[in-house]
């Protein structure tokens, strides 16, 4: 039954959307971190999302006995979490104790409206994913109801 | 025995309608999972251009419209050809975005709505003509 890998599409995006949020949150909590284990300020992080062959093995091997097999359906996966090349923010404080000889602290370059952004637009996704998973799951409850007497 | 036939011509096509439905379901699904996705190009699985054929078996006579049916439904359908990608109507105006996805949200919820009702209407109408069965085995008690 083909309709059952839908839900791993749908869970593999919503999965997608909460790594997006989770670093999304690293983010806005470090904003203005100074320190990390490789040095330096710490640098921002961003997702890179990619299409991926949906389905596990169990179910390929299921849906090899003649279900209708549509052409490579994709799911969605995290590739990556690269960190951001942009240099950092100096801020001019020379009482701080990481500043440098020259009384300049480095920050890491995080915009919070840009992330407060990225934030919403995980959400959105991650709801759209959801809908996506009950739509599919009433189609079943009501598959299922086919076989009940009535 | 020969002529025998419990499903009618009607349950086969509401059947392969019900398959149909649930693999665009799928095609739609994945649209929604890569919303965001860099580059992904939204996909459209064509329901009409793989159940016509089947549909227009309707104007036969009844014997090869049964047994032309009958094949057709054994057969994995052929659904890698109806599936294209669709100009999309945002790129058109110039506003697509940056990132070359070419999935619009909205529009791809509510064609996601859309399919599941037209799946449960094929369901409903399934039923019923199941129940008409049920109530021949059961010679008409109830």
């Amino acid at each position: 039954m083909d309709l059952f890998k839908i839900f791993s599409i749908s869970g593999a995006g919503m999965s997608a959307q909460r790594s997006r949020m989770t670093v999304v949150a690293g983010n806005l909590a470090n904003a203005e971190t100074t320190r990390t284990p490789e040095g330096g300020p710490y640098k921002r992080r961003d997702v890179i999302l990619q299409a991926a062959p949906a389905g596990d093995e169990f179910a390929d091997m299921l849906a090899a006995g003649g279900a209708e097999r549509v052409d490579e359906p994709l799911a969605v996966e995290v590739v990556e979490v690269r960190q951001s090349s942009r240099p950092p923010r100096k801020i001019f404080d020379p009482h701080h104790p990481d500043a440098n000889p020259e009384g300049y602290v480095s920050l890491p370059d995080i915009n919070t409206m840009e992330e407060m952004v990225d934030m919403m637009s995980a959400a959105r996704s991650y709801e759209a994913n959801l809908s996506a998973f009950n739509i599919t799951k009433s189609m079943i409850r009501r598959l299922l109801e086919i076989g009940r007497g009535s | 025995m020969a002529g025998f036939k419990l499903f009618s011509f009607t349950q086969q096509l509401l059947e392969i309608s019900m398959r149909v439905r649930g693999a665009r379901h799928e095609v739609l699904s994945a649209n929604v999972a890569n919303a965001d996705t860099p580059g992904y190009r939204a996909r459209e699985l064509d329901f009409q251009s793989v159940v016509r054929s089947a549909a227009e078996m309707q104007d036969l006579p009844a014997a090869e419209r049964d047994r032309k049916m009958e094949e057709f439904a054994a057969a994995p359908l052929d659904l890698r050809s109806a599936i294209y990608e669709p100009e999309s109507p945002d790129q058109s105006h110039g506003e697509g975005r940056l990132d070359g996805n070419s999935v619009s949200l909205d529009r791809q919820m509510g064609m996601l709505t859309e399919n599941s009702l037209a799946y449960e209407a094929s369901l409903t109408l399934l039923s019923r003509t199941l129940a008409g069965l049920r109530y021949a085995i059961s010679e008409g008690k109830r």
